[in-house]
């Protein structure tokens, strides 16, 4: 008689976990994995532009949204998720992941405008609320007394990231208050809060006099505080005439010029890089490079119509710019 | 060979191309020396000097020298298989620049290299184009200068 292989026998009883409780576990995640993608509150997410699956649940604030995140996509708090043709940020992530990790998405209601900390414009998806009445954490008023606690002033919370970790009371240099602006009005920042909520950070914004140094066309406060904004290492593209290319004719020139913290013109050799939606079409694109130009001339009239992206960027690629420029007829 | 009409836009994408890549016109045309023909060179022909349908300058115009063309097309012959189309060159020069420095007039010159380039030419349609009419023209009291008639046959249908 062959003897019995309890190896193979255990293996067998214990393919769906060793414990009850872990075949429990095991089965309702099996289970989530074959149907799941059925439930109705299995939706289409993106992030950074990913496409993923999350199951997404309403509560009583239209605003915020429960989540199971059966395929762990969702690693920390202040993730941002595009759902519903909107940014959401996931505000509260369970720590609590054996079967799946659950939390909660708050509707951001603004993008927040400010300076990154080489001082070029940069935006973060938040949400703002007005707490200039006192409000519980669900947004009811404590007292039946509107208690105002100044003019105008508001909660941010943002994703924890290295840009929105630079936010503080004061600036670092001047040791002046620092200022946020929200819809062309300025606020002065009162507190900045990193623990409450892991992964976001809170911001808590008074109203005040705007400033001088305010660009409120971009939304940025203090955007003129450092006046080295505008000196950043440049590349430009220059051309004669329109941004175009016309088929049948002589080769055009592009030429890459890069200019220093001062504004002074580099000698630098440009890298270029041709880019097209259909890259075989790429073909039909004569190009030749000398020194800081680039020639480019269309051969072939399929390409009438189509567009062309420049890319050029200095060797250690520190700067860079494209241009796009659209193929035409002759004399178009 | 087009068809269907894609012929007219196929015909002034290749005679413009000629055009603006010929270097005696291009000289000709601008009454100036012309090395290299550049994109630049073709930039400041095409749409002041060159176009590519039948222009006509205002009065207000500088002095220049025009090259203009038009295709008519559409007239079926028996079998409905080919078309006739005739292509039509305006050539002209405002009074004060028309004379050229070896002493012929200007137009005459562009004349003879329109001729040079599309008399006989099989680029176009069927078989080889001719020049069936090469007249005087006109233009205003001060435009004078040559129009040229081409004449090719064509597929009346698309090829396929």
């Amino acid at each position: 008689m062959t003897p019995i292989n309890w190896d193979l026998y255990n293996a067998r009883i214990n393919v769906s976990g060793s414990t009850a409780r872990e075949r429990v576990i095991n089965k309702v995640k099996d289970t989530i994995s074959r149907y799941g993608s059925d439930s109705i509150s299995c939706k289409d997410i993106k992030i950074d532009g990913v496409s993923k699956k999350l199951f997404i649940t309403n509560t009583s604030d239209p605003y915020v949204k429960n989540f199971q995140d059966t395929e762990k996509i969702i690693t920390s708090a202040g993730t941002l998720i595009e759902y519903a043709d909107n940014q959401w940020l996931v505000e509260k992530l369970d720590v609590d992941d054996e079967v799946y990790p659950t939390g909660k998405l708050r509707f951001c209601n603004h993008t927040l405008n400010f300076l990154d900390s080489s001082y070029r414009p940069t935006s973060r998806p938040c949400y703002v609320e007005n707490t200039s009445y006192g409000t519980d954490e669900t947004g009811i008023s404590i007292s039946k007394v509107n208690i105002t606690t100044g003019a105008g002033t508001y909660r941010i919370i943002l994703p924890y990231d290295a840009q929105t970790a630079l936010f503080d009371r004061t600036y670092a240099d001047t040791n002046q208050n620092q200022r946020i602006m929200l819809l062309k009005k300025s606020y002065e920042i009162t507190d900045v809060d990193f623990i409450t909520q892991p992964g976001c950070v809170i911001i808590t914004a008074e109203e005040c006099e705007r400033s001088a140094d305010d660009n409120v066309e971009l939304g940025i406060a203090d955007y003129n505080r450092v006046k080295t904004t505008s000196a950043l290492p440049r590349c430009e593209i220059t051309y004669s005439g329109e941004p175009v290319l016309e088929y049948g004719k002589a080769a055009k020139t592009f030429t890459a010029k890069f200019y220093d913290l001062d504004g002074n013109l580099l000698e630098t050799t440009p890298v270029w890089n041709l880019v097209m939606t259909n890259q075989s079409l790429l073909e039909f694109v004569a190009s030749a490079t000398e020194v800081n130009d680039i020639y480019l001339r269309v051969t072939d009239k399929r390409l009438i119509g189509e567009v062309i992206r420049i890319e050029v960027e200095n060797e250690d690629v520190s700067v860079k710019n494209a241009l796009e420029i659209g193929v035409v007829a002759i004399g178009g | 060979m087009a068809g269907n009409g894609g012929e007219l836009k196929e015909y002034r994408q290749k005679i413009l191309t000629a055009l603006i890549n010929n270097r005696d016109i291009c000289e000709l045309v601008l009454n100036r020396s012309v090395p290299v023909i550049t994109a630049d060179i073709q930039d400041e022909l095409t749409n002041n000097h060159i176009f590519k349908y039948a222009f006509v300058p205002n009065v207000q115009d500088d002095e220049k020298t025009f090259i203009a063309f038009e295709i008519n097309g559409r007239t079926s012959n028996n079998t409905n298989l080919y078309k006739n189309i005739s292509l039509s060159f305006f050539i002209f020069s405002h009074a004060n620049v028309i004379k050229h420095k070896t002493g012929h007039l200007r137009t005459d010159l562009i004349d003879e290299c329109v001729q040079d380039l599309f008399n006989e030419n099989n680029d176009f349609g069927v078989g080889l184009m001719y020049c069936t009419e090469d007249s005087y023209l006109k233009v205003s009291n001060e435009y004078y200068g040559r129009q040229l008639t081409f004449k090719v046959k064509d597929m009346n249908v698309s090829r396929c």
